[in-house]
């Protein structure tokens, strides 16, 4: 086992590296979990909770962070798991009661980790191949994926603080590297990373590079420098093969990850970014994709509704303290109009801006006496579906973007988004900007 | 994958103690940045330091972690969880038993391939594969999920494949580029042995 640590020893296997990988990742880790919770709450907000209607585009910033933030976690993961991968083979396996819990916390950490992004990702494709539900499971995780980070974080500590900063020594190596000549070629750097101060015990530390002399921990394993057999003849045939220079290997992978990370994140970011829409070329969604040049979540067939949308006897119902209103669509749109510029910002992550025209929500709930501390509560036509009724609290009733829209982009409403009428607020998740609207109700004094 | 740092960082337990036996390897640096000036002192009040935050982040952590586990099955159903767990399981195999593995050999392969080329060429040749195959990591499930999604123009509406051909082009030709200059600079450089430094 110490042989294939050794094996798999490498400039950039570093607890450095680890470091400034893992402080990344970490923060990517807490953005996403930030980004999610808020987006969560406003889903599911407790009885206490206000939001801010401002700005406008809040939640499509929050949760086009997330998305963006979430994708980079691919590289930055990857790269992570790379640094660290010989402490797999640590020898023994196990030293402790504490460090079998320490292994298992950081077993479940890399699987539940790689799960979390992966369905994350999936997700915003509308492809869900899992057998579990994807909302709760993503939220459960996310909580016990910052508890591990936090016991990770904890556990590391003293490594951390050791290599936050980059070490004089390192930096004096850097140096020697390069009046040695960078380009040098192979061979010519196998030597410094096995000056490396820490001790050979710690798997982290690069001190097991290739074509270095015996050291004591090989000696006490097998009582001699190398294993016989097959395995012998295939360390052989690895210890033969030429090292990078540890500085053009650092360099190299910090510059891999970083342009996967700029290329995966640029070139989808788009779908919510409008600077960056010229080069959406894989994000899951573009923008100006869809009926009257907005994307569609769920469609009309989806949710059942074409049959109802379109019935000439449609009215919007209007409930608050015992006075019930209804209105056709002819009577909303001889109210006042108000247009609002406001964007459709999906959980998915991608988000649109658009002109909406309707009647303002303050002006239907002041129609049925509604107090100005009234919250209300949203029907759908859909007969089924997580977000048939949803709750709108007073901050954006009573906010004058809040709009019963009749009209998008200069056209009548089409049916996928949400025809006769549908909610449109600043700074809601789309699953909350209710189409097909039925019923809007009261829900308290 | 179980990863563990021998040493005094991987048990909290030991950590509690005053003074940690093997905690050598984390040491040197600390005190090492702090002998300049008056280093005894400061790097035992950073040892305390450090220790009363991991004890924090350890109580903050198990905290969340266990609230997130009462979260997962309050909400989720047992038969949901274990395809959960199988998920969690089949993504560290997936991981460490094949992702890494191929992705070492490959790299071992590249060097013994490439042993009369500079190490720069080598880590660029790396790079651009590595770049590539992290794209396709995330573009490859859209052509999967096309298969899937349902009847929505505005979903998954571009031409992901044709993109993606174009993206690898792009990628070789700027990587190949990249590795031939930077080859010919290493054989200028090593026919005039004067200019050591670039």
């Amino acid at each position: 086992m110490y042989e294939a640590q050794r094996a798999l020893a490498s400039p950039v296997r570093t607890p450095r590296m680890a470091t400034v990988i893992g402080r990344l990742l970490g923060a990517a880790f807490l953005v996403c979990f930030g980004t999610g919770l808020y987006s969560h709450f406003l889903q599911d907000p407790l009885p206490w909770m206000r939001f801010a209607t401002r700005p406008e585009f809040l939640y499509q910033f929050t949760q086009g962070t997330h998305i963006v933030a979430g994708i980079l976690c691919f590289p930055l993961l990857l790269a992570k798991l790379y640094v660290i991968f010989p402490a797999l083979f640590a020898w023994p396996p196990v030293k402790s009661f504490a460090n079998v819990l320490e292994r298992a916390s950081i077993a479940l950490f890399v699987g539940a980790s790689l799960v979390q992004i992966t369905i994350g990702l999936v997700n915003t494709y509308q492809w869900y191949p899992w057998p579990f539900p994807f909302r709760q499971v993503h939220f459960a995780l996310g909580w016990v994926l910052i508890g591990l980070l936090a016991i990770h974080i904890g556990v590391k500590l003293p490594i951390i603080v050791a290599n936050w900063r980059k070490k004089a020594d390192a930096a004096s190596r850097d140096d020697d590297d390069v009046d040695g000549g960078s380009a040098g070629g192979p061979g010519s750097e196998l030597a410094p990373t096995a000056a490396h101060s820490l001790t050979p015990t710690d798997h982290l530390v690069d001190a097991a590079s290739p074509n270095r002399a015996a050291n004591p921990e090989e000696v006490r394993l097998w009582g001699t420098t190398r294993p016989g057999g097959i395995t012998g003849r295939i360390i052989n045939y690895i210890d033969s093969t030429p090292a990078l220079p540890s500085r053009v290997s650092r360099r190299g992978f910090l510059a891999t990850i970083g342009v996967s990370a700029v290329a995966i994140g640029g070139l989808t970011a788009g779908q919510t970014f409008a600077p960056l829409d010229a080069v959406n070329v894989f994000g899951p969604r573009k923008k100006g994709v869809g009926q009257q040049g907005v994307p569609v979540n769920r469609t009309s067939k989806q949710a059942k509704v074409a049959g109802l949308a379109t019935d000439s006897t449609w009215v919007l119902t209007v409930v608050a303290a015992g006075t019930e209103l209804t209105f056709t669509r002819a009577e909303l749109e001889a109210m006042p109009q108000t247009e609002v510029t406001l964007p459709i910002a999906c959980v998915e992550g991608w988000s649109q801006m658009a002109v909406w025209r309707g009647v303002r929500m303050m002006d239907l709930a002041d129609a049925v006496g509604a107090t100005p501390q009234t919250s209300f509560r949203l029907t759908s036509l859909e007969e089924r579906g997580s977000f048939r009724m949803t709750d709108m609290g007073r901050e954006y009733v009573r906010d004058p973007l809040t709009l019963v829209a009749l009209e998008l982009n200069g056209e009548t409403l089409d049916l996928e988004h949400g025809y006769p009428a549908r909610m449109i607020a600043p700074g809601r998740p789309g699953v909350l900007q209710t189409k097909w609207l039925s019923r809007i109700e009261a829900m308290d004094a | 994958m179980s990863v563990t740092t021998p040493g005094p960082a991987a048990q909290p337990r030991s950590t509690r103690t005053t003074d940690v036996p093997g905690s050598t390897t984390s040491r040197p640096t600390t005190s090492g940045r702090a002998t300049d000036a008056h280093g005894p002192a400061l790097s035992a009040g950073v040892g305390r330091a450090i220790r009363y935050g991991q004890i924090t982040l350890l109580a903050v952590g198990l905290a969340l972690l266990a609230w997130g586990a009462y979260v997962m099955f309050d909400t989720v159903r047992l038969p949901r969880i274990t395809g959960l767990a199988i998920w969690i399981v089949a993504a560290i195999i997936l991981h460490d038993a094949i992702l890494a593995p191929v992705l070492f050999g490959a790299g071992l392969l590249l060097r013994r391939a490439g042993q009369k080329v500079p190490g720069t060429v080598i880590a660029v040749v790396q790079g651009t594969l590595v770049v590539g195959s992290m794209v396709s990591l995330i573009v490859v499930p859209i052509l999967v999920a096309q298969n899937f999604t349902p009847n929505n123009p505005s979903i998954l509406p571009l031409n992901y494949g044709l993109n993606l051909g174009i993206f690898w082009l792009v990628l070789l030709l700027l990587g190949s580029g990249l590795s031939v200059w930077l080859y010919l600079r290493a054989r200028r450089a090593n026919e005039r042995p004067s200019s050591s430094q670039d």
